[in-house]
C-alpha cells in the first residue's frame, strides 16, 4: 500500500512543484519586491499585446492610500499632482522618439489621478516601435 | 448410524464440497481481482502524472484576449481590469 501511494504521490508532487517554480520564474523581482507590500496592489500582465506579433510585460501598482502614493512617487521619480506622466510625452507635446539604445529599459508611465503607475519592460527595438505606435493608434482612436 | 452422527458427516461433506468450490474458483477470482486493482492504479498513476501536464501545458499554450497570464498580490481584482489599466495608461499620454 505504501509503495502504491509512493509511486502515486511521487510524480504529482515532483510536478506540482515544477509547476509552482514555473509561475514564480514568469514573475518578475520588481513584482516580488512590491506584492508584499500592504497598501499597494500590484499586479504583472506578461504578454500584454501590442500589436499582432509584438507584446511586452507589464508591472502596475496601485496605491492604497495618500502615503503609499507619496512613496511611490518618489521611489519612481514622478513628479507632478496631475495629470499624466510618462516617457511619451503629452498629447500636445509628444516626446521626440529618439534611437533605440540597444539596451533592455523599464518605462514607467503613471496616472496621477487614479494613483496608479506602469512599469513597461522593453527589451528589443520592435517593442520599443510597437509601444509607440499602439499609443499614437490608441490617441487616434482615442479622438475620433 | 444415529441421526447426529448423520448430520455431522452431511455437514463435513458441505463444507468440505465448498472448499473444493471456493479452491476452484480461487485462480480466476484472484486473476479478475489483479486486473481490477491494475486498472485502479493505471487510472490513477496516468491522473497523478496527465493532470498536472495537462495544466501546465494548457496554462502556457492559453492566449488571453490581449495578454498572457496575469498574476496579482490581491485576488479579488480580475486580470482584465489590469490588461485595462495597462491599455488606459499607454492610451492616457
Amino acid at each position: 500500500m505504501k509503495k502504491l501511494l509512493l509511486i502515486i504521490l511521487l510524480p504529482l508532487a515532483m510536478l506540482t512543484g515544477c509547476s509552482h517554480e514555473k509561475k514564480d520564474m514568469n514573475v518578475s523581482a520588481l513584482y516580488q519586491h512590491y506584492a508584499v507590500r500592504q497598501d499597494l496592489t500590484v499586479a504583472q500582465v506578461n504578454g500584454f499585446k501590442l500589436n499582432d506579433t509584438v507584446r511586452v510585460d507589464v508591472v502596475l501598482m496601485q496605491a492604497e492610500d495618500e502615503n503609499a502614493w507619496q512613496q511611490l512617487k518618489e521611489e519612481f521619480n514622478i513628479q507632478g499632482d496631475e495629470g499624466t506622466v510618462s516617457w511619451l510625452g503629452e498629447s500636445e507635446n509628444p516626446a521626440i522618439r529618439t534611437q533605440w539604445s540597444g539596451v533592455p529599459v523599464m518605462r514607467v508611465i503613471a496616472s496621477l489621478y487614479k494613483h496608479t503607475i506602469g512599469i513597461y519592460r522593453i527589451d528589443n527595438e520592435a517593442q520599443y516601435d510597437a509601444i509607440v505606435e499602439y499609443q499614437l493608434d490608441k490617441t487616434k482612436k482615442g479622438t475620433k | 448410524m444415529d441421526e447426529e452422527r448423520f448430520e455431522e458427516i452431511w455437514e463435513m461433506a458441505e463444507a468440505e464440497q465448498y472448499g473444493r468450490r471456493l479452491a476452484a474458483e480461487y485462480p480466476a477470482w484472484r486473476a479478475r481481482r489483479n486486473r481490477v486493482a491494475g486498472m485502479a492504479l493505471l487510472t490513477l498513476i496516468t491522473a497523478g502524472v496527465g493532470l498536472p501536464l495537462w495544466h501546465n501545458i494548457t496554462q502556457s499554450n492559453t492566449q488571453h484576449d490581449g495578454y498572457t497570464v496575469a498574476y496579482c498580490n490581491r485576488a479579488d481584482i480580475s486580470d482584465q481590469y489590469w490588461v485595462n489599466m495597462a491599455d488606459e495608461l499607454l492610451k492616457s499620454v
